[in-house]
């Protein structure tokens, strides 16, 4: 598969030129850089950038010229593995890592190395990437903002007084700063999306569990997924086929397009703007547009917050009694919340994730793809707590996952990509949502709107 | 709207959680909003609409997950 990569606005405050396995890529083809050569640019960029974005926790130096050694020698022998051969990558801190330190971003786990690796990182061992690192997150993953008071708050590459967005927030700024071309980040309400969409490249949720999540830390067993973080779709489908059984498929002729009722009102100007544009381009390519009615999104966003609180605090409860003051405050106030919240209450959220699932479905039976905003806002200032969306103040949390948490109740794929306007302001995105199971269809989909936004 | 009261939540907390949290914890619940998302008297009235629903036969988390190539 081979499609053009879009010109995406540059990071105008720190680092290099976006990477894209690509280029990466044609760079060892052409013999002008080793995959040395390249792991070194990397771990560089992430050193030099670290004080400011800090987007790393660990950095993988020795690692990753091990496997950038081992790659080139491949290389020379005419013995490579395939497309990720050699090619850098980052991964959120909650992927374990054998012998090297997985933090979670947090305190409690400050020297925590495990024995075993992640399934995810296994599969990119075995396809030849080099891991150079290990992304900074908000704590244990539960937020979306990439605060952190242990780690340090990541930063928006593109304005560093501005968030990244979370909670994959280090995964994010590094692919946007241009230190790796792709990076591994979890998603249980937004998590690789909104930061995706906040710092201008493409973020990619699976449907419920095609990304094995063996060896990721749980925050919330029921909605956590696996994702991938990346500056193009084409690069998206790279990895997720080497991470996922995804099957080929052909972009659907006479494409039929879902939008949810008064999402777009919902936005700041640019990002309606930029899902207008999606929207035009597609029309003007012969999709045929119809509303798509999901269930109460207020009632969703309670059903995924009780089962997000009452599973982690099962989880990381027992650490309470001995290290309480190592988490940092989110953390906590999430699991004292959840500590009142009943056993019938959890259940019965449980099954509405079940008639959520069922509705979905028979909602999707109508079309091919949804298009929705990524996020209504653009990345906010930095220490910002509550904002204004179409005349609500509701807390940023819960602004930046409005338009991301449901499709993790239903398990859809979901994919966000940048689009490029006029204004060259912060980044702006939206959102493709397919049905469950149709991870390689959305994909099509989305190379066939990326090309039109190109 | 339920509003819960501190000494309630310190009363359950010492009776019935062996005094899991810390006061400044729970005072937390007592705010408006606090935290990342919502507050705990919100959440509880939603919960009470969510509770009520007759969903039927419904089971919960009939979802599974997807086959994947996992087990190498």
């Amino acid at each position: 598969m081979s499609h053009p990569t879009p010109e995406r606005q540059r990071p105008t405050s720190t680092m290099t030129e976006l990477r894209s396995i690509r280029t990466t890529v044609a760079a060892f083809e052409d013999g002008s850089r080793s995959a040395v050569d390249i792991a070194h640019e990397s771990i560089a960029a992430a050193e030099r950038s670290n004080p400011s974005l800090r987007s790393f926790i660990t950095v993988t130096a020795e690692h990753a010229l091990t496997q950038a050694r081992q790659a080139d020698a491949r290389r020379t022998t005419g013995c490579i593995l395939g497309p990720l051969d050699g090619v850098p990558y980052a991964a959120k801190d909650m992927f374990e890592t054998s012998g090297i330190r997985t933090t979670c971003g947090s305190r409690l786990l400050q020297t925590n190395v495990p024995e075993t690796t992640a399934v995810a990182i296994r599969k990119l061992d075995a396809a030849g990437a080099c891991l150079i690192g290990k992304t900074n997150l908000h704590e244990f993953a539960y937020g979306a903002t990439g605060e952190n008071g242990w780690a340090g708050t990541v930063v928006n590459p593109h304005d560093e007084t501005r968030l990244a967005g979370g909670s994959s927030s280090g995964s994010a700024a590094a692919v946007a700063a241009g230190i790796v071309p792709f990076a591994l980040g979890t998603d249980t309400g937004g998590s690789v999306r909104v930061p995706a969409a906040l710092c201008g490249i493409t973020g990619y949720k699976p449907s419920f569990g095609l990304i094995s999540l063996d060896g990721v830390f749980p925050y919330c067993w029921s909605l956590d997924h696996a994702g991938v973080l990346t500056t193009c779709v084409e690069d998206l489908t790279t990895v997720a086929r080497h991470i996922a059984m995804i099957p080929p498929a052909l972009p659907p002729k006479g494409l039929r397009v879902g939008l949810v009722q008064g999402w777009e009102h919902k936005c700041e100007a640019s990002v309606r703007g930029a899902f207008l544009a999606a929207k035009s381009h597609l029309l003007r390519s012969g999709a045929t547009f119809a509303v798509a009615h999901l269930p109460d999104q207020a009632e969703a966003r309670t059903v995924s917050l009780t089962i997000q609180l009452a599973e982690t605090l099962t989880y990381h409860g027992p650490n309470l009694a001995r290290a309480r003051d190592h988490f940092g405050a989110d953390m906590r106030s999430g699991m004292v919340l959840a500590q009142f919240i009943s056993a019938e209450s959890y259940i019965q959220c449980k099954r509405m994730l079940e008639t959520y699932r069922r509705a979905f479905v028979n909602t999707m039976k109508a079309f091919d793809v949804l298009l929705t905003p990524a996020c209504p806002i653009t990345a906010p200032k930095i220490g910002t707590v509550e904002v204004r969306v179409a005349g609500q103040t509701m807390p940023i949390g819960n602004a930046l996952t409005l338009f991301t948490s449901f499709f993790n109740l239903v398990g859809a794929p979901a994919l966000v990509l940048p689009v490029s306007l006029q204004s060259r302001g912060l980044p702006v995105a939206v959102q493709l949502v397919g049905a469950p199971g149709s991870d390689a269809e959305l994909f099509e989909i989305a190379l066939m709107l990326e090309r039109m936004l190109g | 709207m339920l509003k819960p009261r501190l000494e309630t939540l310190k009363s359950i907390n010492a009776e019935f959680l062996g005094g899991r949290w810390a006061d400044d914890d729970l005072q937390q619940l007592i705010r408006p909003a606090f935290g990342v998302v919502s507050s705990l008297a919100s959440v509880l009235a939603d919960l009470r609409g969510i509770v009520a629903k007759d969903l039927g036969d419904v089971a919960p988390h009939a979802r599974a997950a997807a086959p994947n190539f996992d087990d190498d």
